[in-house]
């Protein structure tokens, strides 16, 4: 290919495309060096962080409209990407809102400089249209996370826990990488729509060995299945949230799991349910998502149904939030939009309602999630002091009489955990169970209603451990043998958590808000525009 | 213009929102001001309703606004503007303005003023809202919001045991009506084109013609349960004549001229639906017959004066759905006009009629027992005639609003008998019987009703009577309520100032003065014109429906209806303007029949033994089973503890390279059960 149509197509508008990570991340080396040499107060940091996620959301708005090629770039900005990043850098600033005060003056502008990283990370993530490019974005993710664990507090516990965290994770970046080299080597393809092409309307037509294919999905399921904090890849959860800082539990919560979630959806689901629905591939990604999904459910609620301390029963929590979010993998596994017989190319979505829902559901429960587990984290932090830390469900006893305000925050933000109607949490449970249950008509819909079934029990369940807070909040006297709270969070801790409470309700009243973008997203995520012709000439020739 | 009217439809359920915003918050400041926003955002809204009264068409609607669209199931945010929304809207909103005003002046001194006016404005809101709504889940929506807000303000006075009973049985039977209704919409969802449940695609001929024959009798019937709880029709109607207790305003303005008729406004709604089941229609008159017939007996002999109209309401709604119900055939037209006439001349003249007697109770000192005082035509002239025209169009007398309306109904009813399948005609020449002598009974206990309040020897009640007497052992027979009771009903309204037996001030009777001349008149200038036939005719769906080559006036069923009024009046001037000894003979002559009428056929105390006592009973059994079926609970609910603490806890050793060793064997299963197994 000409390499001047190239750089046209691809590479500058892809570099358009990546200005707010660019500018995010330049804005984090910056720090990272400066604060070797300068010293300043917490204060600074925090605020050159804020106002670089700041430039970083106008760029994103302003850049909306620059769209790349799709076969050819690195980088996608579809409304699956800009939608995402959208959300990535906006909990970014809740993030920052968290964990302003969390860190001492010396370290600042390492941590700082970190979070930025990881938030850029995560928005390459969601961009990213390339296995390699992927990958360096998980990294981008991961790397600084190792740093952060171990920065805020050091002692023997973060010691062990960061340990714990970079062994795991390094071994899952492994599986990873080698998952990703089977599809490589299988397909002689990086670029993910590129894939899809070939799965899809291409028919892979040099796959002689699908069992090829399948290796490449269980060692990429299981690399991003840590990320997730998926079973059997979820041992380090409790472990480390309870081991870590507060903050640092919330953003394990949330970030890792964000984007193993949107690299799930990019590399296989977009991909794999491209093919045709008898094809051996599909029908083995949904047994592996159906029986990953199950499992995890299962595990995550009963353990945590189980657990005393706050952070691990979150940790929990968060695995069960995994096993639900599985569900809408396996849904988006097997609905796919399906192609007129006879043609290979596929323009508009819209002759089908319903190939996209698991993808949707996906996209809105992450949302839901965000709010609701970000908020409830956010309220510990705040309630926090060092001589009365919240620890444990009994520290948060009779909460309600105190700071009654705070306890209905906190009985909002788990009660949408536990999906109660009309929370943004039941929204996310309705539409990804929903999509489960009318995913398939065929003989395979008993499969899918079962798991919808096993999603629904888990979430009983799962109400008890949540309920067991808000009841010990509002009807239990405070522990007699502890000094009273006494909170006194600043005000960027206040705003971050007053806005995930507020939107865990405004998106409970309009669910409408996140599902339309959500559905958009969806859809541009398994789209397959028409190649251009010089694209075809050259995968042909591979 | 009509574009730009369509798309500011919304103003007319938002200014009394906000309304009862401004009331709520500043309450502290407001105090007994508090109604000015109430009745400014009324009226304003009144003014929008009139101007969309000249928009309306068919297929009018507001854009829609998204509002829940998951998987498959979507609820936009949308109004329709055709003639039967804006009909109801301008008689709403005229009406609850007036009422509005008269409650300023009826309730001052209550405690709870500001909290009255903002739930008048947050029932005005619902109710707008419920004709405005472009399907079948908004308009259950508000549905609910109308009846939480009758549901507060019949409790009005919440620490009055009665009140709050009647509260209770209101939002109770309610809730049966609205079951029935809620599986009416989810059946229409899953059968209905596309799953939309808006006006447009449900009464739409395509979809109405791909419903089976089973799904439209099974939804019109639902349908008609629904409404059956909300405007008080048998089997349902018993919480109505309860609900008297709320403040007057609140019984005229809630369960006499609009909320009650939310039920008979679904039906006119659906009619496009209905006229496919004449089974279904046969029901609706025969129960509306039932109704009409049934309360108007027991009408006849009650002595509270508000009693006597609820019971009355109950009937003329009967007159409503029997309207509605002789909709077959080439008849649909004609009958959904004439029940919707109905609606719309009835909610003036019963409003009306509710606010006189309101001021008969604030001119008696509370007091609403007819045996308690009479002659009160030189006292209060104002009320009295007021009254009198507001009896005057309930009874149906000639030219006067209630006369024209009923007339319709006559007369569809006999076109009915008419135009019925073979084999249906015979019910409808029963029920068009039963509507005369109906009609006639109204005439008499309306004229029973005016005649011993304001005729015959004048006076006033004392705390000596009898009455009074007796009703004060019974207040100190059920505990030590009294005083709370005092305070809330008597001490409710105050009267600074105001002495027993004098006429209400000019703020309650101008709102009289206005209904009286719309009683009188708007029958006359709606109805012979043809007005209110040509608006109606633009709402959704009613051009397909079947209508008559030509309606002109039918002489005889005009005689029967003047004949029925002027009889009915002038056999209850005979029995009570002088009181003649006659009735109390009739009563003693008759007495079995009297009691029964007395004692409301002692429906209520037939409903506690059979439906609350059964109900019990199944709690009681309940109970027990629930001591089984917790056991078994808490033994499924200890699985999965003993799961996680049992079988996965040794698991989470907290040692790295197990953890690892685990992964990589997950791993491998994993690739096995892909590659080989399944």
């Amino acid at each position: 290919m000409d390499p001047n149509v190239l750089l046209t197509t691809a590479v500058k508008p892809s570099l358009v495309v990546l200005l707010p990570e660019i500018l995010i991340l330049s804005v984090a080396v910056v720090m990272m060096t400066a604060g070797a040499f300068v010293r300043q107060p917490r204060r600074v940091w925090s605020v050159s962080a804020a106002v670089a996620l700041a430039l970083g959301l106008l760029v994103l708005s302003l850049t909306g409209k620059t769209t790349t090629d799709l076969y050819t770039s690195v980088a996608l900005n579809d409304a699956f990407s800009h939608y995402s990043r959208l959300v990535l850098l906006l909990s970014g600033f809740i993030l920052l809102g968290l964990a302003h005060d969390q860190v001492d003056d010396a370290r600042a502008p390492e941590f700082f400089g970190s979070l930025l990283m990881i938030v850029a990370g995560s928005m390459l993530v969601a961009a990213a249209n390339e296995l390699v490019f992927l990958f360096v974005g998980l990294e981008l993710v991961s790397i600084p996370t190792y740093l952060l664990l171990y920065l805020a507090v050091r002692n023997t516990t973060t010691q062990e826990a960061a340990t714990k965290y970079f062994f795991l994770s390094i071994f899952s970046s492994g599986l990873l990488l080698y998952g990703l080299a089977y599809l490589y080597g299988t397909t002689g393809g990086s670029n993910l729509k590129a894939l899809a092409y070939l799965a899809g309307p291409a028919q892979l037509p040099n796959m002689p060995q699908p069992q090829f294919g399948l290796i490449a999905l269980v060692f990429i399921m299981a690399g991003l299945g840590f990320r997730v904090a998926a079973v059997p890849f979820h041992f380090y959860a409790p472990d480390v949230y309870e081991g870590s800082p507060t903050i640092m539990a919330a953003l394990l919560a949330w970030i890792p799991k964000a984007i193993g979630f949107l690299a799930i959806t990019r590399t296989l689901t977009a991909v794999i349910s491209a093919g045709s629905d008898s094809s051996l591939l599909v029908a083995k990604a949904v047994v592996l998502a159906w029986i990953i999904a199950a499992v995890t459910m299962t595990l995550g609620n009963a353990m945590a149904l189980l657990q005393d301390n706050l952070k691990r029963l979150f940790a929990y929590s968060s695995i069960a939030h995994a096993g639900y979010l599985m569900v809408g993998v396996a849904v988006a596994f097997y609905n796919a939009p399906t192609y007129a017989p006879g043609t290979t190319l596929y323009d508009a979505p819209a002759a089908q309602s319903d190939f996209f829902l698991g993808t949707e559901g996906i996209l809105f429960y992450l949302v839901a999630y965000a709010l609701m587990t970000l908020g409830a984290f956010g309220i510990f932090i705040a309630l926090s002091t060092p001589e009365r830390p919240v620890e444990t469900v009994d520290d948060l006893a009779g909460l309600a009489r105190e700071h009654p305000l705070t306890a209905l925050a906190l009985a909002i933000c788990l009660f949408s955990l536990a999906g109660i109607p009309p929370l943004a949490g039941f929204w996310g449970k309705f539409q990804i169970f929903s999509s489960a249950f009318g995913a398939a008509t065929t003989t395979d819909a008993p499969t899918f209603q079962l798991l919808a079934v096993i999603g629904v029990l888990n979430s009983a369940a799962g109400a008890y451990y949540y309920l067991r807070i808000v009841v010990g909040m509002y009807l239990r006297p405070p522990l007699s043998n502890r000094p009273p709270l006494q909170p006194r969070p600043a005000w960027p801790t206040r705003v971050a958590v007053a806005a995930c409470v507020l939107f865990t309700l405004i998106v409970g009243f309009f669910p409408n808000v996140v599902s339309a973008p959500s559905r958009t997203a969806a859809e541009s995520a398994v789209a397959l525009p028409r190649p251009l012709p010089p694209v075809v000439e050259e995968a042909s020739a591979r | 213009m009509s574009q730009f009217l369509a798309h500011n439809a919304w103003l007319v359920p938002f200014f009394p929102l906000l309304g009862s915003f401004i009331v709520v918050v500043a309450a502290k400041w407001l105090r007994e001001q508090s109604h000015l926003p109430i009745v400014a955002g009324i009226a304003l809204s009144f003014l929008v309703s009139f101007s969309l009264w000249m928009v309306a068409g068919p297929d009018v609607t507001s854009p829609a606004i998204e509002w829940l669209t998951i998987s498959g199931f979507n609820v936009p945010i949308q109004f329709r503007l055709d003639g039967l929304t804006t009909m109801m809207l301008a008689m709403v909103t005229f009406v609850a303005t007036l009422i509005a005003v008269f409650a300023s002046g009826y309730m001052a001194g209550d405690p709870g003023y500001p909290r009255f006016f903002a739930l008048i404005g947050l029932f005005v809101f619902s109710m707008t809202g419920l004709v405005l709504s472009n399907n079948y889940v908004l308009t259950y929506l508000f549905w609910e919001g109308v009846g939480v807000c009758s549901y507060m303000l019949v409790g009005f006075w919440h620490s009055k045991p009665s009140a709050a009973a009647a509260a209770k049985k209101a939002f109770l039977v309610n809730r049966i009506g609205d079951f029935g209704f809620a599986i009416a919409i989810f059946w229409l969802w899953s059968a209905s084109i596309n799953h939309d449940v808006s006006y447009g695609n449900v009464l739409s001929r395509e979809n109405l013609d791909q419903l089976g024959p089973a799904a439209i009798m099974g939804i019109s019937f639902l349908l008609f349960w629904g409404a059956t709880a909300k405007s008080a029709q048998v089997p349902l109607y018993v919480w109505l004549p309860d609900a008297m207790e709320g403040p007057t305003p609140v019984s005229a303005l809630i369960h006499a001229a609009t909320m009650v008729t939310a039920g008979v406004y679904l039906i006119a709604r659906s009619t496009p639906l209905l006229v496919r089941a004449h089974e279904v229609q046969a029901l609706v008159a025969v129960i509306g017959c039932l109704t009409a017939l049934l309360s108007a007996t027991i009408a006849l002999t009650q002595t509270d004066l508000k009693r006597v109209m609820a019971y009355s309401t109950v009937s003329q709604l009967g007159f409503m759905f029997m309207g509605l119900g002789a909709g077959v055939n080439n008849v649909a037209q004609l009958a959904v006009f004439a029940a919707m006439f109905h609606l719309f001349t009835h909610a003036f003249f019963k409003a009306l009629l509710f606010l006189a007697s309101g001021s008969v109770m604030h001119a008696m000192g509370n007091v609403i027992d007819m045996r308690r005082f009479s002659g009160l035509r030189h006292r209060l002239p104002i009320t009295h005639l007021t009254f009198a025209a507001g009896g005057l169009a309930l009874a149906g007398f000639p030219l006067t609003a209630g006369f024209w309306s009923k007339d319709e109904i006559l007369l569809a009813l006999k076109h009915a008998a008419h135009q019925a399948e073979p084999g249906w005609g015979g019910i409808y020449v029963a029920v068009y019987w039963i509507a005369v002598l109906t009609a006639f009974m109204t005439a008499f206990y309306t004229g029973r009703a005016y005649f011993l309040t304001f005729w015959g020897p004048e006076k006033l009640p004392s705390p000596q009577d009898p009455e009074a007497l007796a009703e004060a052992v019974d207040e100190v027979d059920h505990g030590s309520s009294h005083t709370e009771h005092d305070h809330g009903h008597d001490a409710g309204h105050g009267h600074d100032g105001h002495h027993v037996g004098q006429e209400s001030p000019p703020i309650m009777t101008y709102p009289l003065m206005i209904l009286a001349v719309c009683a009188l008149i708007v029958g006359l200038i709606f109805g012979p014109t043809g007005l209110f036939e040509h608006h109606l005719h633009l709402t959704l769906g009613y051009e397909h429906l079947g209508h008559l080559e030509a309606h002109g006036a039918d002489w005889l069923v005009m005689l029967m209806g003047s004949l029925a009024a002027i009889l009915g009046l002038g056999l209850s001037y005979l029995f009570y303007a002088h009181r003649s000894p006659i009735p109390a003979q009739l009563a003693e002559r008759l007495r079995p029949l009297y009691l029964a009428s007395y004692n409301k056929f002692w429906i209520d105390e037939i409903y506690e033994k059979a439906v609350v006592g059964t109900t019990l009973l199944l709690a009681e059994i309940s109970a027990i089973f629930d001591m089984v079926i917790d056991a078994i609970v808490r033994g499924i609910a200890y699985l999965p503890r003993w799961l996680g603490g049992a079988g996965l806890a040794p698991f989470q050793n907290g040692l790295v390279q197990f953890y690892a060793g685990v992964t990589a064997m997950g791993v491998a299963f994993l690739l096995i059960i892909v590659l080989f197994w399944l």
